[in-house]
């Protein structure tokens, strides 16, 4: 540090020196004083000093945004800083004291569209902006998590709490139609955006399956990267601004950049916290005695005959046996799976430079300990940028990031499953003592579940201008990354036989991007007076690699021996990963290598910036799409006219600017496989007993196969009143993803079973609206400030097209729920195919009855015996014949799509506090309460520790008292009788597919709540050379307030169900401070 | 200049025209968007094209129709119904009288008039169809109205998306079962083989022995049902020696006459064997009322629900007491006085050794 300090002072006497010799002739004069930040107060160094006349720097500011010049008396000086309004100020004495207005930069603000550099108001698309100041001060293991309710129309909900996962995003809705899995663990295919961290592209799933189970370590690229290394985020969501992304932009397109280097003094940035997670409030159980009366009166009442309500108790000792101690607790089993965590957060960075050379380092360690014990994530990042201009003509940019993820599952799970709502046992056992161990308990302290994710990606670029205005460019990146992933579990812990997991997986993609620009202006002094034209041109390679190995072994010999290194042929067949016929089933990333090369070529022209016109078009091929259809065609068009540039508007000064933009593009995401498009050949041993080689008749090859496309219009409107306060922009979206990937079935005279196709269409469309305010402005330092930010979206996605002209596909869900769903043209892509409930048979009289066959309604076909009666629930009978049956009777229910998400900011600042609260929102969202229904099945098996039906898990008994459930005739209740034992068997009043269990998932988080104190004028700060300092206290995740009745409607999946074994959201507390030396 | 800025203006105001237009273009949205349609799946069907109804009792085929999903509601229609020389039979869609259901039949009513309270009567066609789910009815007709043979029928399933018809479904209408097991061929109208339901048997029977102490079969048990009168509907049972000798009710000692049950798997429960039980006065006859059809549900049942009743006796074997039953087990369709009559093939011994 110190010895940085003498070559600044050393260069600006170099400039002094120079400004001194060309004005010898004037009366010159010393000119000293120092550069404050209007806002802060605080010195701002690297302030340029520029000789207004002769455009030409003479100085810069010190650390402490002192300067000193020598000019001649009248002349004028240019203040400039980057983000600071430019500042001239005529000489006439020796001390200039001066303030910089942070720049109102309206739409002067630089955007990078297209990896090109351009300015806010020629951008013809939609582009929302997330700045670093909206996303500090929060200690998190994902960035998601901060962007939340950031930017209209992004829908972000953290499906689970667990330390480093990640959770669901979608710009503009969902774009895709494939479920895997079943039940609360059914996974929608993602329609997550196209991530450009610092000009590379990333994939936004990099390490997460596409699947709940996630085999893999489900680190994804957002978890490795610090929020406090992040300088702007940019988001596009139309078509035309994501376009030049190409084929992998169609669901949008997220561009990170990280910070830079701009001050010529050195800048050490330190930023440190500690922070408390906390659980949240845990549900409220029945222990001890009212446990025991439950269970006891259950059997006693509602078995179906007492001679079975006596065998039951026989065989259940923990509830007859309650003078024996060792049934006589009362265990709280949640408390002991639950934890506090203090942990730990720091980044320093490390930048400077100029304009011609300029640096930066990052390095970041956040610990990050989870609510669930054994539960964590740490992280180790470094980020390394360099950036060099020896010339005017030749730029250089290079940039190293590493980052290590540490995560700890502790008893595995993958989104969902992680969590510890199954593992609740019977209050009446004993807890965990010296003598005494218990299983579910044990797995969640001691099995091992290590998770490792290392990632470095580099980037190159170089950029040449061949000739005025011309530019050669050529950007080469690549990206690393290997996760790994070791499982023990304790036999003790795993039904007495040991598990061996190891998951390896290295990803490598290389990116190259070469390309021309050109750049054209008739007045390169003024573009607002000119014709301003950009043409580019370049060509894109990707090349992605990926393997995979498992391996999963059962059944070892002891806790003590991690192996064997090979294959268990006794559990081999119910590998979870695998399916009896050996291949994957469960969405294990096989081994694959991928290639694609895309051309691309953008016009962006405008007249005075006022008028503006983008046409891009870009050529896409991949190695994935059919043989016969390899290149996807991505244009877009886009128009924006700046109407305040206008002459009219000149003497409205109320007005600082407005525009209205639109656009059309098409954008497509490659998404067929190789399989799918060229098919497999299996080996067949039935041709002259010898082996044959055929082709496989699952799937038909469709050599056709196309990549997924979407077109999309867009038309939006920006203004901003009253410098800045008041500013709104809305737009509004139609878009249409077509040619979406469809499994059709074949006609059996075709030898195969089905083939996919490019038969599905999803149509999204909605507004989307910000709305900021500044009510109150203060023009003196430390006055009172208030920034009010709204943002809202209303969505909607319908199906409008499934392949083969059908106007209805239903998705059978399987085991053990049941909960089908269907797609149905006209309708919001998913809806719940399911029984519906009104309510509960207040008496036996309320069952209808078959007039002809003078029986009861009942449940199945056939001539059962499975009546309904009092307490059971109403289900409709849709066709009227007096069954209740899976065939016909399901109806149509529920959209697990939000209708409303948005977020709201508000900032206060007086003297040298701040105050940030941040909320979001999400409206009229369909969840399926399938935690509630595990619970209330649980409870139907009152004679057991651990529930043997489906779904499974440790029997808990939660308060009672708090479900609203039928007791008597006359209740109207909501939830049947909870007591039906034997009742459950007969016609499982709890069952997950109906309607009972649909609930609205609206909710209002207050995400972020900050205080903030800056430090100015101390007289400490001089003393330790602190150029500023600033102390943070924040509460993340405080609150969320909702009608749902589950404990959290975030902590639910894309499909809206809730699984009992979620992670729950921990609410974290963090004291931090941030210093800049 | 002043020129000018009108055409700025005029400019401005075109732009604000084009504005408002897409902006309420945006709020026609949904009219771009295919609305939801009905799902009418190709693949549905009947499970069944040829229903089985035998006159005298209420046919009712359920679990017939697969819907493969369609957007419910469906409705169903009964079409172009004609006889076997495929010329109409209007007859099929008369309307008669037809007993139905309030509430439900549970097995505890205490008298016939109770079971009948829970009925109604109601018009409908002889050929039915429940209107939703497409199962069909053929109602309780004799055969002077409707004569035996095939039918043809066509079904026209409707919901929104469209309709399908199914064409040239067979109802194949059989002679009445009077009682069940019935002996006759519903077919040719000739007694059935005797080895293949030509002649009853005895349901069951324990520890029957005739005098050379060998176990009597339930095989060897003839049993038949005779219509004695129409006046009432009733049912009696009477037992004979080969030789047609009664053989009185004493001889089955064990009886419990006041808690005689059978089991309904429809009703789920077991069902007091009929009403007002009477003997004659020499005891060889036990009458009881019915209600019709007997059981209750039999017709609707597919066959499930049938009465049934054991007659026990106990007598010493050879110094040994033993226990013994013979049971029968049947239905009645046809209204009347049915007496039951069972014949021993070898002369049971009911005395002790």
């Amino acid at each position: 540090m110190r010895n940085i300090y003498p070559k600044v002072v050393a260069l600006c006497m170099i400039v002094l020196l120079f400004a001194g010799v060309t004005a010898r002739a004037q009366q010159r004069i010393t000119v000293k004083g120092r550069v404050t930040d209007a806002q802060s107060h605080a010195g701002i160094p690297g302030v340029s000093i520029v000789d207004a006349e002769l455009k030409k720097g003479i100085a810069v500011t010190d650390p402490n945004g002192n300067y000193s010049v020598t000019i001649e008396m009248n002349k004028t000086l240019l203040f400039r800083f980057i983000g600071y309004e430019d500042k001239a100020i005529k000489v006439t004495k020796a001390e200039l004291n001066l303030q910089l207005a942070p720049a109102e930069k309206f739409l002067k603000e630089s955007v990078i569209v297209g990896y090109q550099r351009r300015t806010k108001e020629t951008v013809t698309g939609a582009v929302s902006m997330v700045s670093h100041k909206d996303i500090q001060d929060v200690p998190v293991t994902n960035l998601e998590q901060l962007l939340q309710g950031k930017v209209a129309g992004m829908n972000i909900q953290n499906i689970s709490g667990a330390p480093g996962f990640g959770g669901t995003i979608n710009i503009r809705g969902i774009s895709q139609l494939n479920v895997t899995g079943s039940g609360d663990e059914a996974f929608l295919s993602s329609s997550n955006p196209l991530l450009v961290i610092d000009n590379v592209p990333v994939e936004y799933d990099g390490g997460i399956d596409q699947s709940m189970l996630q085999p893999g370590a489900a680190t994804g690229p957002l978890s490795l990267l610090p929020p406090e290394d992040i300088e702007s985020i940019e988001i596009f969501k139309d078509a035309q601004a994501a376009s030049l992304y190409g084929s992998r932009g169609a669901n949008g397109v997220i561009v990170i950049t990280t910070r830079r280097g701009n001050s010529p003094v050195p800048i050490i940035n330190f930023n440190n916290s500690v922070f408390l997670n906390t659980p949240p409030q845990l549900r409220p159980v029945w222990g001890g005695q009212l446990e025991r009366d439950f269970r006891t009166y259950a059997i006693l009442n509602y078995s179906e005959y007492d001679f079975l309500a006596k065998l039951q108790f026989a065989n259940a000792q923990f509830i007859t046996d309650s003078l024996n101690g060792f049934y006589n607790n009362s265990t709280d089993w949640q408390g002991l799976f639950y934890q506090k965590t203090f942990n730990s957060n720091h980044n320093l960075q490390i930048s400077g430079g100029n304009a011609k050379m300029n640096y930066k380092a990052n390095m970041g360690y956040q610990m990050y300990q989870g609510v669930i014990k054994n539960t964590g994530f740490n992280r180790y990042t470094a980020n390394l940028q360099l950036n060099l201009q020896p010339n005017e003509r030749l730029r250089i940019s290079g940039q190293l990031f590493a980052a290590l993820g540490q995560k700890q599952r502790g008893n595995g799970g993958g989104l969902t499953g992680n969590g510890a709502g199954s593992a609740f046992s019977s209050s009446l056992l004993p807890g965990p003592s010296h003598f005494l161990d218990f299983p579910e308990l044990r797995a969640y302290i001691e099995n091992v579940d290590d998770n490792n994710t290392m990632n470095i990606r580099s980037y190159l670029s170089v950029d040449y201008e061949l000739l005025k205005g011309l530019r050669l460019t050529s950007a080469t990146s690549y990206d690393y990354t290997t996760d790994t992933r070791d499982r023990f579990n304790q036999a003790f812990s795993n039904n007495n036989q040991t598990m061996v997991y190891g998951y390896i997986s290295r990803r490598g993609e290389l990116n190259t991007r070469n390309g021309l620009a050109y750049n054209f202006t008739t007045n390169p002094a003024n573009s607002e007076k000119a014709h301003n034209l950009l043409v580019t041109a370049f060509t894109e390679a990707n090349i992605r690699e990926l393997e995979t190995h498992v391996r999963d072994l059962r059944n070892g010999p002891s806790d003590y021996y991690w192996g064997p290194r090979g294959y268990s042929p006794r559990f081999y067949p119910g590998n979870p990963w695998n399916n009896a016929g050996g291949w994957n089933a469960n969405g294990t990333l096989n081994s694959a290598t991928y290639h694609a090369l895309s051309f691309a070529g953008v016009i962006s022209y405008n007249f005075r910036t006022k008028y503006n016109v983008d046409f891009s078009y870009r050529a896409d091929g991949n190695s994935a799409s059919g043989t016969k259809s390899r290149y996807a065609i991505n244009p877009s068009v886009g128009v924006r006219y700046n109407f305040t540039k206008e002459p009219v508007f000149r003497e409205m000064n109320f007005i600082d600017y407005g525009s209205v933009r639109g656009s059309y593009g098409i954008n497509s995401r490659p998404a067929s496989t190789r399989v799918n498009s060229l098919g497999y050949y299996a080996i067949y041993s039935d041709y002259n007993n010898m082996p044959a080689i055929g082709p496989d008749w699952g799937k038909m090859p469709n050599p056709f196969l196309q990549s997924e496309k979407a077109y999309q219009y867009n038309f939006g409107f920006e203004m901003s009143l009253f410098k800045g306060r008041v500013s709104v922009t809305y737009d509004t979206y139609f878009k249409e993803s077509y040619n979406i990937l469809q499994d059709q079935r074949l006609s059996d005279i075709t030898g195969y079973n089905d083939i996919q196709v490019n038969g599905g269409a999803i149509v999204n469309y909605g507004h989307e609206f910000v709305l900021g305010l500044r009510p109150f402005v203060s023009s003196k330092a430390g006055g009172f400030q208030w920034n009010l930010n709204f943002n809202g979206a209303i969505a909607r996605s319908v199906l409008t097209k499934l392949p083969a002209g059908l106007q209805m596909a239903r998705f059978d869900d399987g085991g053990p729920f049941y909960i089908d769903l269907a797609r149905k043209v006209g309708r919001n892509p998913f809806s719940n195919y399911i029984y519906q409930t009104e309510g509960i048979y207040q008496d036996n009289a309320d069952v209808p009855v078959d007039p002809i066959r003078g029986v009861r309604y009942k449940t199945g076909r056939g001539n059962g015996v499975t009546y309904f009666q009092a307490g059971d629930p109403r289900w409709k009978d849709v066709n009227g014949d007096y069954f209740l049956d899976d065939r016909d009777d399901n109806v149509l229910s529920g959209n697990p799509e939000p209708m409303v998400t948005g977020g709201i900011s508000s900032t206060w600042s007086y003297k040298n506090f701040s105050l940030n609260v941040f909320a979001s929102y999400l409206l009229k969202r369909t969840i399926l309460n399938t935690a509630m229904t595990s619970r209330l099945m649980k409870l139907t098996q009152p004679a057991n520790t651990e529930y043997t039906g489906p779904g499974g898990g440790s029997v808990n008994i939660y308060d009672l008292d708090l479900i609203d459930y039928w007791q008597k005739s006359g209740d109207m209740s909501k939830y049947p009788n909870i007591y039906y034992v034997w009742r459950n068997g007969q016609i499982q009043p709890f069952r997950a597919d109906q309607t009972l269990w649909e609930e609205d998932g609206s909710y209002f988080k207050l995400n972020q709540v900050t205080l903030a104190y800056t430090f100015r004028d101390f007289n400490f700060m001089k003393r330790l050379k602190l150029r500023s300092l600033r102390a943070y206290a924040t509460a993340f995740n405080v609150a969320i307030f909702s009608p749902y009745s589950g404990p959290n409607p975030e902590n639910v999946s894309q499909l809206g169900r809730d699984n009992i074994n979620g992670y729950p959201s921990a609410r974290t507390y963090t004291a931090g401070f941030t210093a800049e030396f | 200049m002043q020129k000018k800025n009108t055409w700025d203006l005029r400019r401005l105001y075109a732009a604000a025209a084009l504005f408002a237009t897409l902006l309420g273009a945006a709020g026609c949205y949904k009219d771009l968007l295919p609305d939801e349609q009905d799902h009418l799946s190709n693949n549905m069907n009947y499970t069944t094209e040829n229903f089985v109804a035998v006159l005298g009792k209420t046919n009712v085929f359920i679990n017939v129709f697969n819907a493969d999903y369609s957007t419910q509601p469906l409705t169903f229609t009964l079409e172009n119904i004609r006889s076997g020389d495929k010329q109409p039979a209007p007859i099929l869609s008369q309307q008669i009288d037809t007993r139905q259901w309030k509430t439900w039949y549970s097995g505890f009513e205490k008298t016939i008039d109770e079971i009948m309270s829970k009925t109604f009567v109601s018009k409908r066609p002889i050929l039915d169809i429940r209107e939703n789910s497409g199962e069909i009815i053929f109602w309780n007709v004799d055969s002077n109205t409707v004569a035996y043979g095939k039918y043809f029928f066509d079904v026209r399933v409707k919901n929104k998306a469209g309709e399908r018809v199914f064409a040239n479904l067979t109802l194949d209408v059989r002679r009445p079962h009077p009682y069940e097991p019935y002996t006759i061929d519903d077919i040719t109208g000739i007694q059935k083989p005797l080895a293949s339901g030509g002649l009853v048997k005895a349901h069951d029977a324990r520890n029957v022995r005739d005098y050379m102490q060998r176990l009597l079969p339930k095989d060897s048990i003839d049993v038949f049902f005779v219509k004695t009168g129409t006046a009432k509907n009733t049912v009696s049972v009477r037992f004979f020696n080969p030789d047609s000798s009664i053989i009185p009710l004493t001889v089955f000692d064990m009886q419990r006459w006041d808690s005689l049950y059978y089991y309904s798997p429809q009703a789920a429960t077991r069902v007091k064997f009929g009403f007002n039980q009477r003997f004659d006065t020499d005891s060889t006859i036990v009458t009881w009322d019915i209600p019709n059809p007997f059981p209750v549900l039999t017709d609707v049942s597919g066959g499930l629900d049938m009465a049934q009743v054991g007659f026990d006796f106990k007598r010493v074997n050879f110094g040994r007491q033993e226990a013994g039953y013979v049971m029968v087990r049947f239905a009645i369709q046809e209204p009347g006085e049915w007496t039951v009559a069972v014949k021993f093939r070898q002369k049971p011994k009911f005395e002790d050794d």
